[in-house]
């Protein structure tokens, strides 16, 4: 196990009130964590906005000391051993750069390599197949400062992974990031898993970057696992519904289809934008062939349920359980 | 008027938020001023108990007039700094657009910035030096008046002469060479490492016929007495020098501008 | 830009042999080296930042010299004893702040969330953050002190011993250890207490405007503070006092003059635990 979490928790001390009249406020914001992770496996770790992810990245990386609870990273306990950690993992911080601001790009893999203590031998061959796979050769001469941000998380990422760690964590790494840079990012993450065996650790509030990357995804909310599966299970727990946005050429009257069972229609106002959800074992291909055979459609777009749309699901199905 | 009144009233409020940074700020005014006042104290001392006018009495209380004036005067003019980055920066249109004359505002923010630190730093800095040293202190409410008017025309005539400076950003890449040589010069010659009655005289003289005296020594002496037979005549003094900057930095302000516009920045 | 080679690879690291295990010392060369060359690639810019520093320095200066124009002797010193006080404790204070200079900064890292980014990697946060903003500017300090202090050590001192060269030469080297130690202690407490920057600096600068003045003329407490809580005036006052025949105050040994190195130790020591202390309450904050 490469990752070990056990009861895991962690509260916040706010202060409260004015300078006179101070609360000291205890907030969970891990309550009760238990994951863990094989090596070589790709997890997806979702959750929405203070749900607790960062918190438990910090606790992984050796940042955040747990209130309660066991981790173990790399068979370490990360805050007492931070340093000897930082050797076997890699960390990707969507929001903060560990590049060095204002020096050309391929400046800052020297310096972090050093600080590995890497000799050359064996940091720039792998540096190098970096360059080649993340494509950073056009920008290697430009201040990190101008880089766009698609290009400085390819830096990032390759900062990250100069050093050949065997856990790399990203939190939050396609924030921001256009379709593009987001669809090159994960091609090369998928890559570098399969043939390093690199295990992948990523938070995200996208659910198309585990779609693409990882077979299993943890959902946490408010300080808990809410969920711990395959997509395949998730889509059976949630029954997650997507939704199919068509557009066609309209008469003046909506169109009403004739759907397979499980899809249903959603009413929509405008007569030329038909939407439909449905939720699996149905595809998106069966539905459309559906939607086709009756109108003709101009165009087409498919949008996944949001996290918060799921978690809603997931509690909504658990309080179901509950009480039948 | 009522901008102005309200742009004084939002300078105060933003600047009495920052309480850690005003209690550290008396910590570190405390204790130059205890150094200060050592040294000129053992000078008075040593030079037989009087220095141009001096005594012990008047030295020690000239230091924690000063000290206590920097919180509400900016010798060192961070507010005109952060004027000249808006400037640099082109956020100032907002400043532009508004109906009153940018100065006037950036003025009116900056007598709101040195009202709200009256209480949090000049009061408890006289405390301190009252304790510490003892302070001779003007009886008479109306040369404290004239002190408080002083103060005022002080920190405009500061904020002038460093919007002058963080202007030439407008021209210049880099100005950090100007803004130290600025620093140093202020700080040296405006009264306020020491007193400019205790330069030699050649150095006196020549600086007399210059703005210095009235960025910082002028208060100064209104607070110790020394310019008690002259009020009126230092206060006329400091106030053609802000009408004389004042006219400066506009004239700068409308070249500075007017080059922008060309460039289209 | 200075390096425009679009597209270049670093091959060579300062000759950094490619085989040879990295030691500390070449992992240093390589952090600082890498601030060196941006630094460098500004000379003019570089050229002027001296300039000007040189300029403060001697401008600071000014104050003592007009006290020493109605007084004497100030704090039992002569303008010349004084200047070599001031400028032997820009010596000590312009080493510390050239090498840590960017420890004070420690809580901005904080505030802007830069220090989880330096935490995950295997290298101390010390010498990450003493690095990673090397600062060849603060050099100018340094350079007057090369230049104006055996200056005026040879102008002022005229009954040299063996003793009075051995204590001028450890006084700008103890002060240097005096003030790295305090820089630490600085780097700690703004990491705790984020906004207390001034606070720190009031220790730290006041220490080293009074480490640079006759301390003879300062207030007993103001004395004894900066002589044995933050004992700034072991770097410069109190060796000097000794090397050039200044007399000390009734109750101060001469012996006080040599403490510099053993203050520096001590200094250390502490700050080294308040460091560790720090970190410790950051990882368990969580900032």
């Amino acid at each position: 196990m490469i990752i070990e979490a056990k009861e895991l928790g962690r509260d916040y001390v706010l202060h409260e009130g004015s300078l006179w009249r101070r609360r000291r406020v205890v907030k969970p914001a891990l309550d009760g964590l238990d994951l863990t992770v094989e090596a070589g496996a790709a997890v997806g770790y979702l959750g929405a906005n203070g749900a607790g992810k960062s918190t438990t990245i910090k606790m992984l990386t050796g940042i955040l000391t747990p209130t309660r609870g066991q981790v173990r990273t790399c068979g370490l306990d990360p805050v007492p051993r931070r340093r000897e950690l930082a050797r076997q993992i890699g960390v990707v911080f969507g929001q903060r750069s560990q590049l060095w601001w204002d020096l050309p790009l391929g400046e800052s893999y020297p310096i972090l390599s050093a600080m590995h203590r890497l000799p050359g031998r064996i940091w720039k061959p792998r540096f190098d197949t970096l360059v080649d796979e993340l494509d950073l050769s056009g920008f290697l001469g430009t201040p990190v400062r101008q880089l766009s941000l698609g290009q400085r998380m390819r830096g990032e990422v390759a900062a990250a992974l100069v050093h050949s760690p065997d856990l790399l964590i990203l939190d939050e790494p396609t924030i921001g990031l256009d379709m593009l840079s987001k669809e090159r990012l994960r091609h090369f993450l998928v890559r570098e898993r399969t043939e390093r065996g690199t295990t992948l650790f990523l938070t995200t509030h996208d659910l198309s970057d585990v779609q693409r990357l990882c077979e299993r995804m943890v959902i946490i909310d408010r300080g808990r696992v809410a969920f711990d599966g395959t997509e395949a299970e998730l889509a059976a727990v949630t029954g997650a519904r997507r939704r199919l946005v068509v557009d066609v050429v309209a008469d003046d009257e909506p169109v009403l289809l004739d759907l397979p069972a499980g899809a249903e229609q959603l009413p929509t106002d405008d007569a030329s934008r038909l939407q439909v959800e449905f939720a699996s074992p149905l595809t998106a291909a069966g539905v459309l062939a559906a939607v086709q055979a009756q109108c003709s459609v101009v165009d087409i777009a498919l949008t996944e349920p949001t996290i918060e749309e799921l978690v809603g699901t997931i509690y909504r199905r658990a309080s179901i359980s509950s009480r039948t | 008027m009522r901008a102005l009144w309200e742009l004084v009233i939002g300078g105060f409020r933003r600047w009495a938020r920052y309480r850690v940074a005003t209690l550290t700020a008396l910590l570190a005014n405390s204790v130059f001023g205890l150094i200060r006042a050592s040294l000129l104290l053992a000078a008075v001392q040593a030079a037989g108990g009087t220095v141009n006018g001096y005594t012990a009495a008047s030295a020690a209380t000239y230091v924690w007039v000063t000290q206590a004036m920097l919180g509400p005067v900016e010798l060192w003019g961070s507010y005109p700094r952060e004027v000249g980055l808006r400037i640099k920066s082109g956020d100032f249109a907002v400043d532009l657009l508004r109906p009153a004359h940018p100065l006037a505002q950036w003025w009116a923010t900056d007598l709101g910035r040195g009202a709200s630190q009256l209480l949090p730093r000049f009061i408890p800095m006289m405390l301190v030096g009252a304790v510490t040293t003892g302070l001779v202190l003007p009886t008479q409410p109306w040369l404290w008046l004239a002190f408080l008017c002083s103060m005022v025309l002080a920190n405009t005539l500061c904020l002038f002469c460093w919007l002058v400076v963080n202007l030439l950003g407008l021209w210049l890449v880099d100005i950090r060479g100007f803004l130290v040589f600025f620093m140093v010069v202020f700080n040296t010659l405006s009264g306020f490492l020491v007193p400019v009655q205790w330069f030699p005289d050649w150095l006196r003289t020549l600086v007399g016929h210059t703005f210095l005296p009235s960025m910082w020594q002028t208060p100064a002496d209104l607070a110790t007495g020394l310019a008690r037979g002259r009020v009126l005549e230092v206060l006329t003094t400091q106030l053609g020098w802000v009408l004389v900057l004042g006219l400066v930095v506009a004239l700068v302000l409308r070249w500075g501008t007017r080059s922008l516009e060309v460039q289209g920045g | 830009m200075a390096e425009p080679v679009v597209g270049s690879r670093p091959r060579t690291v300062l000759g950094l042999g490619d085989d040879r295990p990295v030691t500390w010392l070449a992992m240093i060369r390589v952090l600082v080296g890498s601030r060196l060359r941006s630094q460098l690639a500004y000379r003019t810019s570089l050229a002027l930042d001296l300039f000007s520093q040189a300029f403060l320095v001697a401008s600071e200066f000014i104050e003592i010299w007009v006290l020493l124009v109605h007084a004497p002797v100030l704090g039992g010193m002569t303008l010349s004893q004084a200047a070599l006080v001031y400028v032997c404790s820009q010596f000590g204070f312009g080493l510390a702040d050239l090498l840590f200079g960017e420890l004070e900064n420690a809580g901005d890292f904080v505030k802007q969330g830069r220090l989880e980014t330096l935490l995950v990697r295997p290298t101390s946060l010390l010498t990450q953050l003493v690095t990673t903003d090397f600062q060849l500017r603060r050099l100018g300090r340094v350079l007057v002190g090369v230049i104006a202090y055996p200056w005026l050590l040879v102008a002022t001192v005229d009954d040299w011993t063996a003793a009075k060269v051995g204590l001028a030469v450890i006084a700008p080297l103890g002060g240097a250890g005096i003030f790295t130690g305090l820089q630490v202690w600085a780097g700690a407490f703004t990491m705790v207490v984020v906004d207390g920057k001034q606070a720190s600096n009031a220790v730290m600068y006041g220490g080293k405007f009074a480490s640079g003045v006759p301390g003879g003329a300062l207030f007993t407490p103001v004395r004894v503070f900066f002589t044995f809580v933050a004992p700034t005036l072991l770097s410069a006052w109190l060796p000097m006092a000794v090397v050039s025949g200044a007399g000390l105050p009734h109750g101060w040994p001469a012996w006080l003059g040599w403490l510099s190195p053993v203050a520096a130790l001590v200094v250390w020591a502490t700050g080294l635990v308040a460091w560790g202390r720090a970190i410790r309450h950051y990882t368990g904050a969580g900032g």
